[in-house]
């Protein structure tokens, strides 16, 4: 009887041996199932990438025409300064810069920000100088509008000078900020 | 039944101790070993290279008088019952065991005074070797006394043996008194010595005549007419048998091939099938070296199974990890100024949705247009041959708005034209009279393909 206990010992060894083996079978089947996952996955994400960045290289030889940024207040009274001394403009002629709150584009993910300035007794090619120095086209910085009116004659004699004018420029900027509950560009 | 596989255990007869020997059943080769106790088949299984493995498939004990138990009672007693598991109760009255250690069978009388015949052993001392025998897939088909076999070959061959008969039995120094009425055992003793035989033969050999006296010597020394004459107290005529062994195994072919059924069979007692040892099923069928060895190979395969799994999985895992690392490297020089996350492509998709909403591809995006051109072109096409007195100009990207004082209304028409042919798309002007016989005119137009805005609409 001694040996026979050792005997069935011996077979329940086996049979956890078989269980063991078995649940290992399982686990490296389930392993592998899971990398074939995996590689399908990363198979995927790799064509996916390369599209990716042959678009994006695409992408960055096009003109942009949006800024990614909403420019600070203090960002543009530095560019409308920097655009004055490049155009020679006196400072006393910019009347006042009074930017507007963004304004989104219906449902897209763009804004606009209108930034109007009132200028007086400028000539028209300080003007046309200013208002292209003002300008950022790469950053959708644009001179939207212009309303011209010549200056009273009365004030051109007294300035002895070429004509000048008063001008109104709306300096917009779109500005790419999408949100989750907008349309992304693409 | 073919006899061919049959092991045969077979207990040598002899003063002291029995021994078992292992052989064929009627096979010419050797005997596999000799030599070894009951009780050390039961306890050195592998040194005697015990349970038999090799062809065999069945297993046939044939056993000395010694290990049996036989008693004897009126089958009136247990009121005509057959089934074992009753008989073995009133076995309990004659034998030195309990019911539940027996292992026994049965051979039932006829007639009135019938008796019932009982041939047992000890269940809890060949428990471990039977059930050794079943695991070994080497059942036990046949466990009988080898001088019941013996005595039942001489009656059915008619060999010097009736049916009813007082046989004295000589065997290695040992003597056996077989009583048999028409064919049933009524009585059987093993006897030591030739004083103890001569007694018993006494007792008994009144009831038989004595041409039913019979002597069988099968030892090597056969005894002596007047040894014999002193046990049975007179001169018999033995039947000597050089070859007990021969004799017994011809018996056991008989019952296996189903031309004899053996007197006393214990195997077909259902008694070795039980366990005293809780869960004996499953756990015995464990213990089998066939099913150990099937176990071992199943593991052996489950194992290199789950190898090749792992080892696919990991040949899988690398090729995605350097396509991963492909992909960090491929984005990395899209993006050389900048530290990539671990989501390299939400990353990317990132940076392409910017790209995108910031080009002039964009098909949502309607792009700003500055006035600029539209006021370069204006004032390059200016007709410098008119007086042209500004009261307002109004330009909203492409579009234009001018609102002047001239000398004459040709002169409005006249600067459309002129500022229609520089590539303005102008409408024809509204006309006024102003103070001082001047014309005001308003004029509107757009720069290049864009839509022409219609008189009324706001500038």
């Amino acid at each position: 009887m001694v040996t026979m206990v050792a005997a069935q010992r011996r077979g329940w060894l086996f049979a956890l041996l078989v269980v063991t083996c078995l649940l290992g079978l399982v686990w490296a089947a389930g392993q592998w199932l899971a990398a074939g996952r995996k590689l399908l996955q990363a198979s995927e994400d790799w064509q996916q990438c390369q599209q990716l960045v042959s678009e994006i290289e695409r992408l960055r030889d096009q003109p942009r025409v949006a800024s990614l940024s909403l420019e600070s207040p203090q960002q543009i009274i530095d560019r409308i300064t920097e655009a004055q001394q490049a155009s020679a403009l006196p400072a006393e002629s910019l009347i006042s810069v009074s930017p507007s709150t963004p304004v989104r584009m219906g449902s897209t993910p763009y804004q606009i920000r209108s930034t109007e300035l009132v200028m007086q007794a400028v000539r028209l090619v300080q003007l046309y100088e200013f208002a292209t120095a003002v300008s950022r086209n790469d950053q959708g910085l644009v001179v939207k509008e212009l309303v011209l009116t010549p200056q009273p004659v009365t004030d051109q004699i007294a300035s002895n000078a070429a004509e000048t004018w008063n001008a109104r420029l709306t300096l917009t900027q779109l500005i790419y900020s999408p949100t989750s509950s907008t349309d992304s560009a693409n | 039944m073919s006899i061919n596989g049959t092991a045969l255990l077979y207990e040598l007869s002899g003063p002291d101790a029995t021994r078992w020997t292992l052989s064929g059943l009627q096979a010419a080769n050797p005997i596999a070993w000799q030599g070894a106790s009951l009780d050390e088949l039961s306890a050195g299984w592998t040194d005697l290279s015990w349970p038999p493995s090799g062809p065999w498939r069945q297993s046939v004990v044939a056993a000395a008088a010694s290990s049996f138990l036989f008693a004897t009672f009126p089958r009136a007693e247990v009121a005509g019952a057959t089934r074992a598991t009753t008989l073995r109760y009133r076995l309990e009255a004659d034998l030195p065991h309990a019911a539940e250690d027996l292992a026994c069978d049965f051979q039932f009388g006829a007639g009135p005074e019938a008796l019932v015949a009982a041939v047992a052993v000890q269940r809890s001392r060949w428990l471990a070797c039977i059930q050794q025998l079943k695991l070994s897939d080497c059942p036990l088909q046949l466990f009988a006394p080898k001088s019941l076999l013996l005595i039942q070959s001489l009656v059915e061959r008619k060999s010097g043996v009736g049916r009813t008969s007082l046989v004295l039995l000589h065997l290695e120094g040992m003597f056996e008194i077989v009583a048999l009425r028409a064919g049933q055992l009524v009585h059987w003793r093993l006897c030591g010595q030739s004083d103890t035989a001569r007694i018993d033969w006494h007792m008994l050999c009144g009831n038989f005549t004595q041409d039913q006296w019979v002597v069988v010597d099968v030892s090597a020394q056969p005894l002596s007419p007047a040894s014999l004459a002193a046990i049975v107290g007179t001169e018999v005529l033995p039947i000597h048998l050089t070859d007990e062994r021969m004799v017994v195994e011809q018996q056991i072919a008989n019952c296996l091939e189903g031309r004899s059924e053996a007197w006393f069979d214990l195997s077909r007692d259902d008694r070795w099938q039980e366990s005293s040892v809780r869960g004996w099923g499953v756990t015995s069928k464990l213990a089998s070296s066939r099913l150990q060895l099937g176990m071992l190979v199943l593991s052996v395969w489950l194992l290199s199974l789950a190898a090749a799994c792992w080892w696919r999985a990991d040949r899988l895992s690398r090729a995605a990890d350097e396509l991963q690392r492909q992909q960090r490297t491929l984005a990395q020089s899209a993006l050389p100024d900048q530290r990539l996350p671990s989501a390299v492509l939400a990353r990317l998709k990132s940076e392409h949705a910017k790209l995108t909403g910031s080009r002039s591809t964009n098909r949502h995006l309607e792009p700003l247009l500055s006035m600029l051109p539209t006021l370069r072109q204006l004032i390059e096409n200016l007709p410098e041959q008119l007086t042209i007195s500004v009261i307002e100009l109004r330009i909203d990207g492409n579009n234009l708005f001018l609102d002047v004082e001239l000398s004459t209304i040709q002169d409005a028409g006249l600067l459309t034209q002129v500022l229609q042919s520089s590539g303005l798309q102008m409408t024809p002007p509204s006309t006024s009279a102003a103070e001082d016989g001047k014309v005001r005119a308003q004029l509107r137009g757009v720069r290049g393909e864009a839509r022409l805005p219609a008189r009324g609409d706001p500038a």
